[in-house]
C-alpha cells in the first residue's frame, strides 16, 4: 500500500531521475511517470472544477505547466528534461481524454453511471467527444505509416504544446514541425469529414 | 499506405502548398509525372487543407463544467446543455420536467464548509429576490440542492433568456450607439428601480450581469442573478460569525467605494454599479480601467472619474452630468433611486419616440437595420480595444535564404521603433521594446499576451516574388489570436527605398494613427541605385535588430559593403556606427571605440539628424566612461525620436552615473506617468531602485510589473531577486520557481541556487548553480556561487575546482575587460577563499584603483579581508557598505561572516545592521 502511495505521489527528486532514465530509453521509468503524470493531471483538473481555483476555463497547456511546476517542484529541471515531461504529459492528456470521451458517449447510449468517476473532472463541450476519438482513431491509422507524424499531431492537439515546444521535444526543427503539422491536418480533416459519426 | 508513398506525397505537398492558388494543379500534374492517383490523392489534400480553417488548432477542450447533458437533478431538472461559466458558477439549460418548459440552470459555488444554516440564509436571501417581478429583471423559479458524488451541488432556475450579455456585446463592438445605449439604460433603470421597491439590492451590477434579448424594437434589457451576491454574503458572514460585512461583495471594477470598504450598503450602492455601466456602454471603456484589478478598485477610492463627455463627441450635458453624479464617492451625493436617473437621463420618452420611428419606416427601414447586422462583419473592419498594447513580432520571410529572414526581422524592428512615436500622453498606446519582444522570441516559451502584457500583436510576412517583394501585415487580438485586419500589397523591386516607410503607412491605417511627415526613413529612391545595396542594408539591420554577438559581426560586414558600393549612403553608416557600438560595449576593446567614432562622425557629417548615430555616439561615450557626453548625444536621440527605446533606457542610466541620482529616478517616473500599461517601466524604475538598494520600493514596483504581464520570467526573476536582497529567502525561492518554469536562464537560476544556499540547502544550491553555469559557462561569478555551495555540501573537495574555474573565467574576461573592477573582486574572493591570500590582496588593490566605491565594492572588500584575517579592517569596511545601504539580510546571512557574527564583535555587526534604513 505504502508503495503505491509513493509511485503515485512522486517527489521532484525521483521525477528528476526518472526523466533521466527515459532520456536513456528505460521503459519502466517511462511507465512509473506515466502513472505519476496522469494521476497528476486528473488531480490537477478535478480541483479546477469543484472550484477550488479561481478561473473556471481549463486549458490543456495550463494543466500541463502547472503539473509540471508542481511535480518538478524547486528542482525543476533544464529544457531537455522539460521537454520530455511535456511529451510525456501530451500522451497522457491524449488518453485522459480519450478514456473521457469513450466512457461519456457509452454513457449516452446506455444511460447508466460511468465506471470511472475520475472522468467527471475533465469534461470538455459535448460536441467535441466524438471529435476526440475521431481523431484519436484516425492518428493511429496515421502512425502506420509515419510515427512522427501522428507524434506531433499528438502533441500539437493533445498536449496543447505549441509549435516551438513542440519542435524542441522532438529535436527537429520549428519549420518542419508545421509543415508536417499541415499536411497532418489536411489528412485528417478528411478522414474526419469521410465518417461523421 | 505506404511509409514510402507518403513520403513522395509529403514532398510535393510541402512545395504546392507554397504555389499561388492557379499554379497549384498544373504544378502538381508535372510534379506527379503522370501517376494519376497520386495526383488525385494530393488534390484531396490541398482541397482539403484550404477548406480546414482552424480545425485543430484549438485543445480538445477548454470549458470545465460540472454536470453532463442527461443528468437528472432533483429528480425534475434534466440538463440539455452547457451554456457558458460565470463568476459564480456554470450555467445550464435544462428541461423542467414538471413544468415541461426549459430553464436556466446555474450552479452555485460555495466554499466547502457550507452548511444547513448557512444554506438558509442564502435561500431567504434568494426568496426575496424572487418576489420581483419585471419585464427587465429576469425571474428566478427555484432554488435547490442535490447531494452528488462530488459534493453538495447547490442551484438556482431561472428564466432561460436568449441574447448575449452586455459584457460580450461590448467586447463585440465596442462602444454602443447612442440610441440603442439609451433604450439600454432605460431598461436598467426600470428593472433597478422595481427591485429596489420590492426591497431587494443587488450588489454585483455589472455588464456580465445583464442579458440583451431580441432586436430592434424587440430589444430587451435584463439585469439577472439579484440576490445572489447578497446571498452568499450572508452565508458567509453567517459562517464566520459575523453580523457585519466583513466579506467584499460585487466585481472590483464595478464595486462603489462603500463596497470596497466594506461599509454597510444601501440602494445607492446599486446607484454607483449602474453608473459604471453607463459609463461603459456610452464610451466603451470603464471610467478607472486599469489591467490591474486591484488598481482598478484602489483608483475610484481617491480619483474622480473622467468626464463621458472628454470621450464622447457630442454627448448630450444630462447624459455626462447623470452618469457623474451616479459615480459620486458619497453615497449621499448620488441620485438616491434608480427611477431619478432614468428622469435625469428624459429616458422613458426617447425609447416610445424611437420605437415609433421604427414603426413608422415600416418593413423597409428594418430590412435596412437587419442587413446591417448581417454584413457588420464583413463590411467594417473589427474594431479595435480602446487601450491598444500591442508587440510587434519578428516578421516571417518565405524565403529560406538566411539573409532574406533577417531582413524580415529588420523590417519588423523598424516598424516597432517607428510606431513606438506614435504614442499619445493618455497612456492608451504603447508597443513593447524590440527587445522584450526578442526575448521572449528566444525564450521560445510562455503565452505572448500574458508575457509581454500586450492585447494585440502585429505580425506579416515577406515573400520574394519576381521583380517585385510581397508584404504581408495582421493585427491579431494577443489573447485569442484572432485576426482583427490584414493588409497585403507589392513593392516593386525598383522602389525597395521606400519599403519603410509604406509599411509605415499601411501600419497606421489599420490602427487609425497618423505618421507624422519627420518620420520617414528618408532613404534615397534612386533610379541609378546599385542593385542590392537596399538589400544589404535591410539584412544588416535585420541582423542587428536579433541583438546578439554574432549577429552584430554580421551585421557590420553587411553595412560595411553597403558603404563600399555607395559612400554617400549615411543611414547605413549611422547603423555601423550603432553595429559597431554595441560591440565595443561586448569587448571592450579600444579598436572599435575608434572605429565606431569614426563613423559616427561620417555619418552625422552628411546628416546630423540621424538618431541611430547618436545613439552610437551616446553608447560609446557611456560605455568609455563620459557620461555627461552621453547624456548630451542621448538628448539629441529623443529630440528627433522622442520614443527611442534604447535612448530612454540609456538616459536614466547616463544621469546616475553622472551622479544626478534624481534627474534618473524622475525621468524613470515620468515614463510610467506616460505610459501606466507598460511594465517594462515599473521594471526600470524597480531595477533603479534595486541598484540603490531601496529594496521595498523594487518590490512594489516588480509587483506591478508581474501584474502586468502575469507570464513574464524577468519581473519574476527581479522580483525574486528583491527577495533575496531582502532576506525572505522562502518567498524568493516560490517566486524564482515560477520564473524557471517560465524561462529557465543563467541568471534564474542562479538566483534559486542562493536562495536554497541561503535556506541552508546546500547540495540544492550546488544543482542550482551548475545548472546556472553550465548555461553561462563564462560568468565567472556563477563558478564562484557554486564553489561556495560545494563548500558547505558534502563534496567540500569539488569547491576548490569550482573556485579555479571561477578564477580562470574571470582572467579570461579580464583580457577582454581590463577595467572591470567587478571581474577584480570575483577573483580576490575566489583567492581569498582558496586560503591564498597575497593573490586576494593583490587582487583587491587592483580593483580599487579601478573600481567605484559602490556598496557591492565595499561588501566585497570586507568578505576579503576578514577571510585574510583582518577583523579589524573587515568592520570597518562592513560600517561604510551598510552606510552606504548595502542589504542587512546579505550582511546577516553571508557565511563567511559567520566567524565574525558569532566573536565578541557580534553585537557591534547587529548594532550596525540595525541602523539599515529600510
Amino acid at each position: 500500500m505504502s508503495e503505491q502511495a509513493t509511485l503515485i505521489r512522486g517527489t521532484s527528486s525521483e521525477i528528476t531521475s526518472l526523466l533521466a532514465k527515459v532520456t536513456q530509453g528505460n521503459k519502466e521509468a517511462e511507465e512509473r511517470l506515466y502513472a505519476i503524470v496522469y494521476r497528476e493531471l486528473h488531480r490537477l483538473a478535478r480541483s479546477y472544477m469543484r472550484g477550488e481555483r479561481p478561473g473556471h476555463t481549463l486549458q490543456t497547456t495550463a494543466l500541463v505547466n502547472e503539473a509540471y511546476v508542481r511535480l518538478m517542484g524547486a528542482s525543476s529541471a533544464g529544457w531537455k528534461n522539460r521537454g520530455h515531461f511535456l511529451g510525456t504529459a501530451a500522451h497522457v492528456m491524449r488518453w485522459v481524454l480519450v478514456d473521457h470521451a469513450r466512457s461519456r458517449n457509452s454513457k449516452k447510449r446506455s444511460g447508466t453511471l460511468q465506471k470511472i468517476s475520475l472522468e467527471n473532472a475533465l469534461v470538455y463541450r459535448d460536441d467535441q467527444a466524438w471529435e476526440v476519438l475521431a481523431v484519436h482513431e484516425a492518428l493511429n491509422k496515421l502512425a502506420e505509416w509515419d510515427q512522427r507524424q501522428s507524434r506531433i499531431v499528438e502533441l500539437r492537439f493533445f498536449g496543447g504544446l505549441d509549435t516551438g515546444e513542440t519542435a524542441r521535444v522532438l529535436g527537429i526543427s520549428a519549420t518542419t514541425v508545421k509543415r508536417e503539422f499541415q499536411l497532418a491536418k489536411a489528412w485528417l480533416y478528411g478522414e474526419l469529414s469521410k465518417t461523421p459519426s | 499506405m505506404t511509409p514510402e508513398r507518403w513520403s513522395q506525397i509529403k514532398e510535393i505537398f510541402a512545395l504546392a502548398a507554397a504555389e499561388p492558388l492557379h499554379r497549384r494543379s498544373s504544378f502538381v500534374a508535372h510534379a506527379c509525372h503522370g501517376d494519376s492517383s497520386l495526383e488525385s490523392e494530393l488534390a484531396h489534400l490541398l482541397a482539403q487543407c484550404d477548406a480546414m480553417g482552424n480545425f485543430l488548432e484549438s485543445p480538445p477542450f477548454n470549458a470545465a463544467s460540472l454536470l453532463a447533458p442527461g443528468d437528472m437533478l432533483c429528480h425534475r431538472y434534466e440538463i440539455v446543455k452547457f451554456l457558458g461559466a460565470g463568476g459564480m458558477g456554470e450555467v445550464y439549460e435544462a428541461a423542467d420536467r414538471e413544468l415541461g418548459e426549459h430553464v436556466a440552470l446555474k450552479l452555485i459555488h460555495h466554499g466547502p464548509g457550507m452548511h444547513e444554516r448557512e444554506l438558509a440564509q442564502f435561500r431567504s436571501e434568494v426568496q426575496l429576490a424572487r418576489r420581483v417581478t419585471h419585464g427587465n429583471v429576469c425571474r428566478i423559479f427555484d432554488i435547490a440542492c442535490e447531494q452528488r458524488e462530488e459534493g453538495l451541488i447547490t442551484f438556482l432556475t431561472m428564466e432561460l433568456l436568449h441574447g448575449e450579455t452586455l459584457s460580450a456585446r461590448l467586447r463585440r463592438e465596442g462602444r454602443l450607439k447612442k440610441e440603442e445605449a439609451k433604450i439600454i439604460a432605460g431598461h436598467l433603470c426600470q428593472g433597478l428601480e422595481a427591485a429596489h421597491r420590492a426591497g431587494v439590492l443587488h450588489c454585483d451590477l455589472k455588464c456580465s450581469n445583464v442579458m440583451l434579448a431580441g432586436q430592434g424594437q424587440d430589444l430587451r434589457a435584463i439585469l439577472m442573478d439579484f440576490g445572489i451576491a447578497r446571498g452568499l454574503q450572508a452565508a458567509n458572514d453567517r459562517q464566520n460569525g459575523n453580523t457585519g460585512s466583513t466579506v467584499a461583495l460585487g466585481s472590483p471594477a464595478y464595486a462603489s467605494p462603500e463596497q470596497l470598504l466594506r461599509k454597510p450598503l444601501t440602494a445607492a450602492t446599486d446607484v454607483y454599479s449602474l453608473g459604471v455601466v453607463l459609463f461603459e456602454i456610452i464610451t466603451g471603456v470603464r471610467p478607472f480601467y486599469d489591467r490591474s484589478a486591484l488598481a482598478e478598485a484602489l483608483r475610484r477610492l481617491v480619483d474622480d472619474p473622467p468626464a463621458p463627455s472628454a470621450l464622447v463627441d457630442g454627448l448630450e450635458k444630462n447624459w455626462n452630468e447623470a452618469i457623474l453624479r451616479c459615480l459620486q464617492r458619497d453615497p449621499a451625493r448620488r441620485f438616491s433611486s434608480p427611477g431619478e436617473i432614468a428622469e435625469a437621463l428624459g429616458n422613458a420618452h426617447s425609447a416610445v419616440r424611437l420605437r415609433r420611428l421604427v414603426k413608422g419606416l415600416g418593413a423597409v427601414a428594418l430590412l435596412v437595420i437587419f442587413l446591417g447586422t448581417a454584413f457588420h462583419g464583413r463590411l467594417w473592419p473589427a474594431s479595435l480595444p480602446d487601450k491598444r498594447y500591442i508587440a510587434v513580432l519578428p516578421f516571417d520571410s518565405a524565403s529560406s535564404n538566411a539573409g532574406d529572414q533577417a531582413a524580415a526581422e529588420g523590417l519588423a524592428e523598424s516598424l516597432s521603433n517607428d510606431l513606438a512615436q506614435l504614442g499619445d500622453s493618455g497612456g492608451s498606446f504603447w508597443i513593447v521594446p524590440w527587445p522584450e519582444v526578442q526575448k521572449h522570441a528566444r525564450a521560445g516559451s510562455g503565452q505572448i499576451a500574458p508575457s509581454l502584457g500586450v492585447n494585440l500583436l502585429i505580425g506579416g510576412a515577406v515573400e520574394r516574388r519576381t521583380g517585385a517583394i510581397r508584404m504581408r501585415v495582421f493585427l491579431k487580438d494577443a489573447a485569442t489570436m484572432r485576426q482583427l485586419r490584414s493588409a497585403q500589397w507589392d513593392i516593386p523591386q525598383a522602389e525597395m527605398a521606400t519599403m519603410e516607410d509604406t509599411l509605415l503607412e499601411q501600419l497606421c491605417a489599420i490602427l487609425q494613427l497618423h505618421p507624422r511627415p519627420e518620420m520617414r526613413h528618408h532613404l534615397p529612391v534612386n533610379d541609378s541605385a546599385i542593385p542590392g545595396i537596399f538589400e544589404y542594408y535591410e539584412q544588416g539591420k535585420g541582423y542587428l535588430a536579433r541583438r546578439n554577438v554574432q549577429s552584430t559581426d554580421q551585421a557590420i560586414m553587411l553595412f560595411q559593403k553597403v558603404i563600399e558600393k555607395d559612400r554617400s549612403f549615411a543611414p547605413a553608416y549611422a547603423e555601423l556606427a550603432l553595429a559597431l557600438s554595441w560591440k565595443y560595449r561586448n569587448t571592450k576593446d579600444p579598436q572599435w571605440y575608434a572605429q565606431a567614432k569614426e563613423a559616427c562622425a561620417r555619418a552625422l557629417r552628411m546628416n546630423d539628424r540621424l538618431a541611430r548615430a547618436h545613439l552610437a555616439l551616446a553608447s560609446i561615450t557611456m560605455d568609455s566612461g563620459h557620461p555627461e557626453e552621453s547624456v548630451r548625444e542621448l538628448e539629441r536621440t529623443l529630440e528627433l525620436e522622442p520614443a527611442n527605446n534604447d535612448a530612454m533606457n540609456l538616459l536614466p542610466r547616463a544621469y546616475d552615473a553622472e551622479g544626478r541620482t534624481l534627474q534618473a529616478e524622475t525621468l524613470l517616473k515620468e515614463a510610467i506617468k506616460q505610459t501606466p500599461g507598460s511594465w517594462v517601466n515599473y521594471n526600470d524604475l524597480g531595477y533603479f531602485y534595486f541598484r540603490h538598494a531601496q529594496y521595498r520600493q523594487a518590490e512594489a514596483l516588480f509587483r506591478v510589473a508581474t501584474e502586468l504581464a502575469p507570464d513574464n520570467p524577468r519581473a519574476f526573476s527581479n522580483l525574486g531577486g528583491v527577495y533575496l536582497a531582502l532576506g525572505e529567502y522562502a518567498e524568493a525561492k516560490s517566486v524564482l520557481i515560477r520564473a524557471a518554469a517560465l524561462n529557465p536562464t543563467a541568471g534564474t537560476y542562479s538566483n534559486l541556487g542562493t536562495a536554497s544556499f541561503r535556506l541552508g540547502q546546500y547540495g540544492e544550491a550546488a544543482d542550482m548553480f551548475r545548472k546556472a553555469a553550465e548555461l553561462q559557462p563564462g560568468d565567472d561569478r556563477l563558478w564562484r556561487n557554486l564553489g561556495d555551495a560545494y563548500s558547505f555540501s558534502p563534496q567540500t573537495a569539488a569547491a576548490a575546482t569550482a573556485y579555479i574555474r571561477a578564477i580562470e573565467v574571470a582572467n579570461r574576461n579580464l583580457a577582454l575587460r581590463p577595467q572591470d573592477g567587478q571581474l577584480l573582486e570575483n577573483i580576490a574572493l575566489c583567492y581569498a577563499k582558496l586560503g591564498r591570500t597575497r593573490d586576494a590582496e593583490q587582487a583587491l588593490a587592483k580593483a580599487g584603483a579601478v573600481a567605484r566605491h559602490d556598496p557591492e565594492f565595499l561588501f566585497t572588500s570586507a568578505v576579503v579581508h576578514e577571510l585574510a584575517g583582518q577583523r579589524g579592517r573587515a568592520l570597518a569596511l562592513l560600517c561604510s557598505a551598510i552606510r552606504a545601504g548595502y542589504s542587512a539580510a546579505e550582511i546577516e546571512h553571508a557565511p563567511e561572516l559567520s566567524q565574525l557574527r558569532g566573536a565578541r564583535c557580534g553585537p557591534e555587526l547587529s548594532a550596525l545592521t540595525s541602523i539599515h534604513p529600510h
